[in-house]
């Protein structure tokens, strides 16, 4: 590491611009988190269009901010309301809630800010040492290998994304062909354009995110606006905790923590899992097991801790091998792709100042988090009384203004109301919209790796296989890809026959 | 219903089957060598949902309950989408914006009055249109 890189990271955060937006990207991020229905990703796409006219630092600083501070801020409904803000926030409501009841809401959630912290300084360490160690072996992968890993990729989100594997596999096996639409990356041909000029350049990828990612919880929140909100608990102003408050957390933090960034590097392993991983975790390994559920405060720095863990933590594949480790990262990278940088080992070598200034700008982020989440949360009730009858609506506003700029075109609405509709019907019925998302980003590279590997080892069947067995790292892969593949449909099977 | 299969993955599945069928259709009047990655992709897709109408169809008195005045609901608020989006390229996007946020309130019976209502609608548009268009030169519709 040049020292010159980090100092130079440094001194660019510092730059008033990308500071004003690293405070903005935070409060907006906290706040739409803390939003019941609204989730950090959600945030990340509605940031798209503003991201594209921004230069690339102050680009990543936007939505990295958006990102953390909506994880964040998905603990305060968990704990003034029993309604998480967000997926990733749903075991912080265990013992937010009753600390609550108790009348130590403030302590609650400034406990949340102090485990948020923790965790996301500790993933954004990780991240550090992780992805430059990740991209040098990643490196000297060739097509083969980084066919063999992507398709891995899309076997395991398909087995984890969703309750169902068979649904997860058919999202992303239709992400993959949806993926094909335009054209042909070897001739040039257009394919399933239907002559459509729109369609040349492939199904547009940031449209859809959006569709995806926020019309569902625009149409969601709209759906249950008449539902009466529960009793919420007052908050006394708090802006700090005193040493010995919080002292005696700080194994736990540390432990969950560690959880959270492991599993965040595991692609599609988002917060949602890595909350109750690192809940459960704790319960574990306490002593004294009842009191949690009853307003133990280890439960809450516990997953708070874990979820905030996985944010740096799912960025290490994102950047390294392309391959996201959440759907929020998956924005993330699409964030990235509009800016015209592809995300993969070769970034690193072609363009380290701005990987390391990604590496630098998420641990200050942490800083800008804390400052901000301990402001915020004392007047979070004032966030929490906006009615979801006027929010939806507004979303869906900010996402047409979202698609349309990218794009400049009708076609691209068009686009996102489609593909945010089939959204919310197939998730309806338990078909998760991640393993699609995935394979509608991974799509193209998987093709054109599958292109470059015939081209080496000539065409036919018997040529690929023979090359790939010279192939030992790919193999590893494909023989990964294929047991996440193939063994839990048999393991079901299984199940079902007894 | 995550993890349960019930009729209506009977329907999604007989919609998976037709549009491989359609797309494989698409793919015969094509040149080979610009369709054969995506036939592969197809035929998994359609061995996928094949395997999905044998499992639900097992579970076809797995029913789940879809209120009426939900679906209804959703119904209502898609066609309210789709006239915004038939009246944005007349009226624009900043009044048919303000029609369609001041619409969609009224139809899911927002507790504020109308007035309240009508000012909250502009005042978004109006905050969307100079953050995006005049702060960050985000172009509009």
């Amino acid at each position: 590491m040049e020292l010159s890189l980090l100092t130079n990271a440094v001194v660019s955060f510092f730059d008033p611009q990308i500071l004003f937006f690293a405070i903005a990207g935070m409060v907006i991020g906290i706040v739409i988190g803390a939003l019941p229905g609204a989730s950090a990703t959600m945030g990340i796409t509605l940031m798209l269009p503003i991201s594209f006219n921004l230069g690339s630092e102050a680009a990543i600083v936007l939505l990295t901010a958006v990102y953390c501070g909506g994880i964040f801020g998905g603990s305060i409904p968990a704990i003034l309301l029993k309604i998480p803000g967000t997926p990733a926030s749903a075991a912080t409501m265990f013992d937010g809630y009753p600390m609550a009841q108790k009348g130590e809401a403030s302590k609650a959630l400034l406990l949340t800010v102090y485990a948020s912290t923790f965790g996301g300084l500790l993933s954004g360490i990780i991240l550090m040492i992780g992805a430059p160690l990740l991209a040098m072996i990643a490196l000297k992968f060739g097509p083969p290998e980084m066919l063999a890993l992507s398709l891995f990729g899309i076997s395991i989100v398909a087995s984890l994304a969703s309750g169902n594997l068979l649904k997860g596999l058919i999202m992303g096996t239709l992400g993959l062909f949806i993926a094909t639409i335009g054209a042909d990356p070897q001739f040039g041909s257009p394919r399933y354009t239907f002559g459509n000029l729109n369609l040349f350049e492939g199904v547009p990828l940031i449209p859809v995110l959006i569709g995806v990612f926020s019309i569902p919880e625009a149409l969601t929140m709209m759906l249950n606006s008449q539902e009466p909100m529960g009793k919420m608990h007052k908050i006394k102003k708090r802006f700090y905790l005193k040493w010995k408050e919080f002292s005696s957390l700080l194994p736990t933090m540390f432990r969950s923590g560690i959880v959270g960034s492991i599993l965040g590097i595991t692609p599609a392993v988002g917060p949602e899992v890595a909350t109750f991983i690192g809940y459960n975790e704790a319960k574990r390994a306490a002593k004294g097991k009842e009191e949690f559920g009853n307003g133990n405060p280890k439960g809450v720095v516990a997953s708070e801790s874990a979820n905030n863990a996985v944010t740096g933590a799912s960025l290490v594949p994102t950047l390294t091998l392309g391959i996201p480790g959440s759907a929020a990262a998956a924005a993330v990278m699409g964030g990235l792709v509009i800016q015209g940088i592809r995300p993969g080992p070769a970034l690193f070598n072609n363009d380290p100042q701005f990987v390391w200034f990604i590496f630098v700008s998420f641990l200050l982020l942490q800083i800008v988090m804390f400052i901000a989440g301990s402001l915020i949360v004392n007047v979070s009730q004032y966030v929490l009384k906006v009615p979801s009858f006027f929010l939806g609506p507004c979303i869906i506003v900010l996402s047409v203004v979202g698609a349309f700029a990218i794009n400049n075109n009708f076609f691209s609405i068009l686009v996102m109301f489609i593909s945010g509709l089939l959204a919310f019907i197939l998730n309806r019925y338990g078909f998760s919209p991640i393993p699609f998302i995935l394979a509608l980003i991974l799509g193209p590279q998987i093709e054109g790796e599958l292109n470059r590997t015939i081209l080496i080892s000539g065409e036919g069947f018997m040529n690929l296989a023979s090359y790939l067995i010279t192939r030992p790292i790919s193999l590893v892969f494909f023989a990964l890809a294929f047991i996440t593949f193939f063994v839990p449909i048999i393991q079901e099977r299984r199940k079902t026959k007894k | 219903m995550k993890g349960i299969l019930t009729k209506h993955d009977f329907w999604l599945a007989v919609l998976f089957i037709i549009f491989c069928v359609f797309y494989f259709g698409i793919s015969s009047s094509m040149d080979e060598q610009i369709v054969a990655y995506p036939k592969i992709i197809l035929t998994f897709l359609l061995l996928l949902s094949i395997l999905l109408l044998f499992r639900s169809h097992k579970s076809m008195n797995n029913q789940e309950e879809i209120s009426k005045e939900k679906a209804k609901k959703t119904i209502s608020i898609l066609l309210i989408i789709i006239g915004y989006l038939f009246i944005m390229n007349f009226l624009g996007f900043i009044v048919s914006s303000g029609i369609f946020i001041f619409t969609l309130m009224t139809f899911v019976k927002s507790r504020w009055h109308w007035g309240w209502r009508l000012v909250a609608s502009f005042a978004t548009v109006g905050i969307v249109y100079l953050l995006f268009a005049k702060v960050f030169y985000v172009p509009l519709p």
